[in-house]
């Protein structure tokens, strides 16, 4: 980022071949809409390359791209009138999680339809509460420590610990019944 | 193993990979990379340009000044070429002279029957440079032909060798026009015309001892010239008192001399010499024009009788 901000534009195009596929990921993922995802993606991309001489290697640099990622998408949220991620992750939040939409495997066209396993990942992915889906995102596309993603959200490192166990423990269970495919697909 | 691989699931990580391959379309790819190559190329290229050619453009500046100014600062070059165009400009300041001066000159000359007709003023400083060089006073040259070159080179004798000899001196500025000059010089160039062309005031009559000023009168007519800048009208008067006859064997030395005989010979030619003789007893100051006869006399020897006229050949000193 530094080369790039002297003005080396081959190292922007190392940068975003690095970390293009995990940022549009992150954004898809939490905003379900391929084409908001891409106007988000757009939107971060450009904005770094806007802020690149106040860039500081303070952090690590992707820590500060998903924090740019994660800033657009909190934007994005208020700017549509939707939730913000939701601290849903703890006890104190249980009514939170109960009124989430349930997971796709309780319903009954869902179950029918057998969908490939990516489909069904991606779908319980989606159903986890934004905040483990947040802290899951990060973690997979992103890479990020437990520590970067306590310092990118705003909240501590438990509370990062416990969204993280919460979305591995419903996304283990809603793999549970394709255990043997996923490991024969995945192996 | 660190802390968020504790929470981590083998099989949940791998079907995720597995699972979330999505890409950005290559067009939103085309577009970001041109933002960025666009972005890098527009801002600090566009500005780093001019920073790397600030330190040429100003060395070239500099150099360009300083070969400007080495160039004007040598005096020696400067002199040189500013006196040349100002030798013929300085004849101007005798230009309303001549007409009275050639009146008078007809009028000294008329016995004689040497009619000179006075070229214009104009063209002298042009037959000056032609005429020049013949005319030497050691030189054998016809009545005709002096009255010829003298006549059209009268006021470049007087100047050139002033000229010439204030030019080496850098430090010294040489007026480029008459209206330059400084009222001494202007005043003294008008007394050494006036010398021939009007009469000397009745104070300065007074003042001046005929002998004296005819010790004077053969003295070199370049040191003249010179000295009339240095001197005003009224010192002009009074300076043969302070030129004494010890300086005429000098001038005999010179005469001698071929090196200064040149500069001498080239500030009063035989003619302007008759000329001067003649006005003088015109003026009946005949001890005076008995003093330059017998300059010039010493100054021509046995050729002295060839050269004077014969109303002048007869007159003995």
């Amino acid at each position: 980022m530094l080369a790039y901000a002297a003005g080396d534009a081959a190292a922007f195009d190392t940068l975003y071949a690095r970390h293009k596929g995990g940022v549009y990921r992150y954004l898809l993922r939490q905003c379900r809409d391929a084409g908001i995802a891409e106007q988000l993606f757009q939107d971060v991309w450009m904005n770094l390359i806007r802020v690149r001489a106040s860039y500081q290697p303070s952090a690590k640099f992707t820590t500060w791209l998903y924090t740019l990622a994660h800033n657009r998408l909190i934007d994005h949220h208020r700017a549509s009138g939707r939730v913000t991620l939701v601290s849903a992750d703890d006890e104190d939040h249980a009514d939170t999680v109960a009124a989430l939409p349930a997971s796709r495997r309780n319903e009954p066209e869902s179950r029918a339809s057998n969908r490939e396993l990516g489909a069904r990942l991606k779908d319980a992915v989606a159903a986890l509460p934004a905040a483990q889906r947040d802290a899951f995102l990060l973690q997979q596309e992103g890479g990020l420590t437990l520590e970067e993603i306590a310092a990118l959200t705003g909240v501590g490192a438990e509370t990062v610990k416990s969204r993280l166990r919460y979305a591995t423990n419903k996304l283990r269970a809603e793999l549970a019944d394709l255990s043997p495919q996923l490991r024969e697909d995945t192996g | 193993m660190n802390s968020a691989d504790e929470h981590r699931d083998p099989d949940v990580d791998a079907a995720w990979r597995a699972a979330s391959r999505d890409q950005p379309p290559p067009a939103l790819d085309a577009a970001i990379t041109a933002a960025a190559r666009r972005a890098v190329g527009a801002g600090p290229k566009r500005l780093g340009a001019p920073r790397a050619w600030w330190p040429v453009a100003a060395a070239a500046v500099v150099a360009v000044v300083a070969i400007g100014i080495v160039e004007m600062t040598p005096p020696d070059e400067i002199v040189p070429t500013e006196i040349a165009p100002a030798a013929p400009q300085a004849t101007p300041p005798a230009a309303p002279q001549p007409p009275q001066d050639t009146r008078r000159d007809e009028r000294a000359a008329a016995p004689a029957g040497a009619s000179q007709p006075a070229p214009p003023r104009i063209e002298a400083p042009r037959k000056v440079e032609r005429a020049a060089p013949p005319v030497r006073a050691d030189a054998p040259a016809t009545a005709g032909e002096a009255t010829r070159g003298t006549t059209a080179a009268e006021p470049a004798p007087r100047r050139e060798p002033a000229a010439a000899r204030e030019a080496p001196k850098p430090g010294v500025p040489f007026p480029a026009s008459p209206s330059d000059a400084s009222p001494a010089m202007n005043a003294a160039a008008s007394a050494t015309d006036g010398l021939r062309a009007m009469p000397p005031s009745p104070k300065a009559r007074q003042q001046t001892p005929p002998s004296s000023a005819g010790a004077s009168a053969p003295q070199a007519p370049a040191p003249f010239a010179e000295d009339k800048r240095k001197t005003t009208a009224g010192t002009l008067a009074a300076r043969p008192e302070a030129a004494p006859a010890s300086e005429q064997p000098a001038l005999a030395k010179r005469t001698k001399d071929g090196e200064t005989l040149t500069d001498e010979a080239q500030a009063r030619t035989v003619d302007e010499w008759i000329r001067l003789i003649r006005r003088l007893k015109a003026e009946g100051r005949n001890d005076l024009a008995a003093k330059e006869l017998a300059a010039f006399r010493a100054r021509y020897q046995e050729r002295a009788d060839a050269l004077l006229p014969a109303d002048l050949r007869e007159t003995k000193p």
